[in-house]
């Protein structure tokens, strides 16, 4: 009953966010080509590296394409439904957040709901459409489809892990209330998801970035599962490391409410 | 003078009331670079030279290159649709002080500040990979990029306010400034030096002003381009500040006309 009810608010939100941006169609139109130029923009520079280099850590160009296209899913599902939590700035920052608060929703969900970036799932077509020409350069081996699910698995991982950790910075707004500076901060983190993991030689970035700041767990483990077959280890932390930063980022969003103050409604 | 200068201070205390910002700005920008040098470092992986450039000079390109950037950069756009959207800029036509010089010398003293913090965090990153980093102290070579930073600083601020005037006509700027940016990066060499590219594109970015603000003040500073080529750069600079200043004048004639000062 409940998913129903919030299902059907967040189609409803995704609908009011396209109608927004529509209002504005020149806006929308230009938005979509900056979105399909970034996706050219990394798939250029994957190209010129792979002019000149056999590898980047060992991986190939058609896998280092499965990882920029995995990390183009993510981030454009993340604009795409939740506008990568950019409402809660102004909302925070304004006092706006009363709007949210007073409503029989979850205040979480409907502040992360609440606005979205519809262009983005130009991201995200693009991002699938590279998937499926990049595993079409490596070939489909016996056992893609098992592969597949745990990649699509590991996917939603990814989203949780990427969604927990912005949720979780962004609620230092409520302390710091004027910091549109984290955004650019959890971006270009994530960021550098978009390249292989193992270019991080070093043990202790490894650990950095396959626990507290899970990049590995972003991209470059799902598209490892796709092309290598899963691994339980791996599938293992993927779901612990969703689990923890999902709820551990509620919780601490939650705990940071108490801390809001408005600015009259 | 004196009310530039306050216009300067003021814009110093606004921006130091929320500090953090700036702290974590820096920390982003550490992480982009550091993130791209660990790249670069895994894609070389002890292999000698590619088309000219060994890891050192890659790594010195990606360390000069985003110090640059970061000192020419303006987001001076969405301040000014923001004030014509918003009916704002109605008070700078009634006061005795010209928008477009008011704007200027908001953005001087937003980006001397932002300029002090991530020059400090630019030169930390060199300092720690000071062994690969490759040092030019030729004072001839260092005056020319001196000049084409300032060049091309004012040319982003020219580019960024052009943009910005679009508001006269749309309510909505982001899509037109996100698509140029993308633009720019991909003609600056912000995320590789240009010539890995096809010959045309170096030939097209030596005639679009983005490069001047990365690819060849870099070139440069690794003496992969002479000082004449440079002092011709210099000069294709000034053509584009002074096409971009009259276009200003001619979009800022007309939109004006167009300005309703909707909002206030």
């Amino acid at each position: 009953m409940a998913v129903k009810k919030y299902s059907k608010i967040w189609i409803l939100q995704l609908k009011n966010g396209l109608m927004q941006r529509m209002a504005f169609k020149e806006n929308f139109f230009f938005l979509s080509i900056a979105v399909f130029l970034q996706l050219v923009l990394i798939v250029t520079f994957a190209k010129v590296i792979f002019g000149f280099f056999d590898n980047i850590a060992g991986w190939s160009f058609e896998q280092v394409m499965v990882i920029i296209a995995s990390y183009v899913i993510i981030e454009g599902l993340l604009w795409a439904t939740c506008g990568y939590l950019s409402g809660m700035d102004d909302n925070i920052r304004r006092g706006r957040l009363d709007q949210f608060l007073v409503k029989p929703i979850d205040v979480q969900f409907s502040i992360s709901v609440g606005r979205a970036d519809p262009e983005d799932w130009i991201r995200v077509i693009t991002g699938f459409i590279l998937l499926f020409v990049s595993i079409q350069g490596l070939g489909f081996s016996s056992g893609f489809l098992l592969n597949l699910l745990f990649y699509l698995i590991t996917m939603i991982n990814s989203l949780l892990i990427i969604y927990g950790l912005l949720l979780a910075v962004k609620t230092l707004l409520f302390w710091l209330i004027n910091a549109h500076s984290l955004r650019y901060l959890v971006e270009n983190v994530t960021r550098m998801s978009q390249y292989p993991t193992d270019i991080f030689f070093h043990r202790s970035v490894r650990i950095l970035f396959s626990t507290v700041i899970p990049i590995a767990f972003i991209a470059t483990v799902p598209a490892k599962i796709l092309i290598h077959g899963p691994k339980l280890d791996l599938i293992f932390y993927s779901c612990l490391l969703a689990v923890v930063f999902f709820i551990g980022s509620r919780k601490f969003f939650l705990y940071g409410l108490k801390h809001y103050s408005s600015a009259s409604s | 003078m004196q009310k530039y200068i306050i216009i300067i201070k003021t814009t110093w205390q606004r921006a130091l009331m929320y500090r953090f910002s700036i702290f974590s700005y820096r920390v982003g920008e550490i992480l982009e670079n550091l993130a791209l040098i660990l790249m670069w470092s895994a894609i070389y992986n002890g292999q000698g030279v590619v088309k000219g450039y060994n890891l050192n000079e890659m790594i010195t390109y990606v360390l000069v290159g985003n110090l640059i950037n970061v000192i020419v950069r303006s987001w001076l756009h969405g301040v000014v649709a923001t004030d014509i959207m918003n009916g704002t800029l109605s008070q700078f036509l009634v006061k005795p002080i010209a928008y477009f010089r008011y704007i200027m010398a908001r953005e001087v003293g937003r980006i001397s500040l932002a300029l002090f913090a991530s020059v400090l965090s630019n030169v930390l990153i060199i300092l720690l990979f000071t062994k690969i980093f490759i040092f030019n102290f030729n004072i001839y070579y260092l005056f020319l990029i001196f000049l084409m930073i300032i060049l091309a600083f004012i040319t982003e601020l020219f580019f960024a306010y052009l943009v910005g005037l679009i508001a006269f006509w749309t309510d909505e700027i982001d899509g037109v400034y996100k698509t140029i940016d993308r633009i720019k990066r991909i003609f600056s060499g912000g995320y590789f030096p240009i010539n890995l590219l096809p010959v045309i594109f170096v030939q097209i970015s030596f005639l679009l002003p983005f490069a001047y603000s990365f690819y060849i003040p870099t070139q440069l500073y690794l003496k992969k381009m002479d000082l004449i080529t440079g002092v011709k750069g210099v000069g294709v600079q000034l053509i584009w500040i002074v096409l971009l200043y009259l276009i200003i004048k001619l979009v800022w004639k007309r939109g004006i006309r167009k300005y309703e000062g909707v909002g206030i």
